[in-house]
């Protein structure tokens, strides 16, 4: 619901020209909002109900259980999902291309989210321990990096900042494709070169930290 | 009840087959835990093995490691004959686990459990599918096949997990405490299972601190503390360690037990005091108890009587004199 009412708070007090950033930044948040959650399920499944060790002694490789844990989370966000690529093709005019690279921002965002998700669940000795993380991870990725309002907003001198949160490469991507923000359509490329070393680097880390068989 | 005689199970090395084999092996956690330290044990191929100790034993520490969840800190253990550090992928394919207190999903119904299982265990969906069937008819589970799991007792949840780990068909199964919580009715429907899984050929590696499930299951089993193997060998084997055959009990607050010494080995016992001896002196005794008008009772010795006998923490006095 919280894309869906920043939506409606861009539209009332921003004008119906920033909505490009609303939907844009609601797709984001979105799949954020899906993904993050797998810290907490994934932690349930192995401190609570004790199923993530008939998985491990089995022949289920890590990558394919938090990869199936990961798109089970993700339709749990189906509908919005689908409401805000609806919204998006409605607003903007997407060419395939164009489209092609608000996939890849949504893939890119998906795999980001759900390694760092699962990574953080690893190291949770309660689930209680992570109730509190999950809204906190939602405002630190999906609100306080340029989602939802283009990166000229932030100080140059400190700009470089925005690009610690994985989420500001898929965001850029989304507002160059839709032609707003300020950047031009020649940076997506770089955006999605960031943005997947980005992903990349979450996943080797999820991988190596995880704690698929304990030491 | 049959009529037949209670023969007496053997090590446990049917066809001399060790399954898993288990070579000194320590596990230590931080700077000074050591949870296992330095157990030997072989599992033959077809039995059902039986771990019992108390709880913080290392029991589960022990499964943990070789079912691959847990890197050991020492020593070795190899299941089918991979290593279960090095060679993790063959061992995995080989075991499957029910955990201890483990809890199938409540949304989710005891067929979808066991197909999403066999599915991520590298199954056609279709196998799946046919194999739960046929699961659900095997431990009478028929009936809850689309019953979520929300709604089963605590004794049918358990049984769904296991379902899950039968259907996988493995060649070891790891039961960690699988009747905890249970009642005692469920607690039998369990042993059948467990039974009806040995029959098949397969091995079963149980751990329990209930003596009486550790005695009714196991062809061969290990008493564990404080991370050792204090006895092995099958239920008799153990009980021969006694040097005794009944156990008398004796509900007694006095302090002084010195007046039973002569009659076995003894030990006192929460509010009363154990003698392990022959059964002759615990008849012997029991009149001498029903004399001063405590209340006595005389069973067989036990799994139970060597556990408290190696590990209890009640005083012990010895003997002062011969059997």
């Amino acid at each position: 619901m919280s894309p869906l009412t920043i939506l409606f708070f861009i539209y009332i007090f921003a004008g119906p020209g920033k909505i490009v950033f609303a939907i844009g930044g609601g797709l984001i948040a979105v799949i954020v909002g899906s993904c993050i959650v797998l810290e907490t399920e994934a932690a349930f499944m192995r401190l609570v109900s004790k199923l993530q060790d008939m998985f491990v002694s089995s022949p289920i490789s890590p990558a394919t259980y938090v990869i199936g844990m990961s798109i089970g989370q993700l339709c749990n966000g189906l509908a919005g999902i689908v409401l805000f690529s609806v919204l998006l093709a409605v607003y903007v005019h997407l060419t395939i291309l164009g489209s092609l690279a608000v996939a890849s921002a949504a893939i890119i965002t998906w795999a980001s989210i759900s390694a760092l998700g699962f990574m953080i669940s690893t190291f949770a000795r309660d689930v209680r321990d992570l109730w509190v993380y999950s809204p906190l991870l939602n405002v630190v990725l999906a609100f306080l990096p340029p989602v939802f309002y283009p990166i000229s907003y932030i100080p140059a001198a400190v700009r470089f900042v925005a690009y610690l949160a994985p989420t500001t490469y898929p965001a850029q991507i989304i507002q160059q494709v839709a032609g707003v923000g300020g950047s031009t359509q020649d940076m997506i490329p770089l955006d999605l070169g960031g943005g997947v070393l980005y992903a990349l680097i979450l996943i080797a880390l999820a991988a190596k930290l995880a704690r698929w068989r304990q030491s | 009840m049959s009529n037949e005689p209670q023969l007496e199970r053997s090590s446990g090395l049917v066809n001399d087959a060790v399954v898993l084999k288990i070579t000194n092996l320590q596990k230590t956690y931080g700077r000074s835990t050591r949870a296992l330290n330095g157990v030997d044990l072989d599992v033959g191929r077809g039995t059902v093995f039986g771990l019992l100790g108390p709880n913080g034993a290392g029991k589960t520490t022990l499964v943990r490691i070789v079912s691959t969840q847990l890197l050991p800190s020492g020593g070795s253990a190899t299941l089918a004959g991979y290593d279960v550090v090095r060679e993790a992928k063959a061992v995995r394919q080989r075991i499957a686990i029910v955990p201890q207190e483990g809890r199938p999903l409540l949304l989710q119904t005891p067929y979808e459990h066991i197909v999403t299982y066999l599915v991520s265990r590298g199954l056609d969906y279709r196998d799946a599918r046919v194999r739960a069937v046929k699961t659900l008819e095997s431990l009478n589970l028929t009936a809850y096949r689309n019953v979520i799991c929300g709604n089963l007792s605590g004794g049918l949840r358990q049984r769904v997990l296991i379902a899950m780990a039968m259907s996988s068909d493995a060649e070891v199964l790891v039961l960690d405490e699988p009747t905890i919580g249970l009642d005692p009715v469920a607690r039998v429907e369990v042993w059948n299972l467990i039974r009806s899984y040995v029959a098949a050929g397969r091995t079963i590696l149980l751990t329990t601190h209930y003596m009486d499930e550790a005695e009714e299951l196991s062809d061969s089993l290990a008493i564990i503390n404080k991370g050792r193997v204090i006895a092995k060998g099958s239920p008799g084997e153990i009980r021969k360690r006694l040097n005794a055959t009944h156990t008398v009990i004796i509900k007694t607050s006095q302090s002084d037990i010195s007046e039973f010494e002569p009659f076995g080995r003894t030990l006192r016992a929460g509010t009363g005091v154990r003698v392990l001896t022959s059964q002759e002196k615990a008849t012997e005794l029991a009149s001498r108890c029903l004399g001063k008008n405590l209340e006595v009772s005389i069973r067989p010795s036990s799994l139970e009587d060597v556990f408290i006998s190696e590990v209890g923490e009640w005083t012990e006095t010895e003997p002062t004199a011969t059997r």
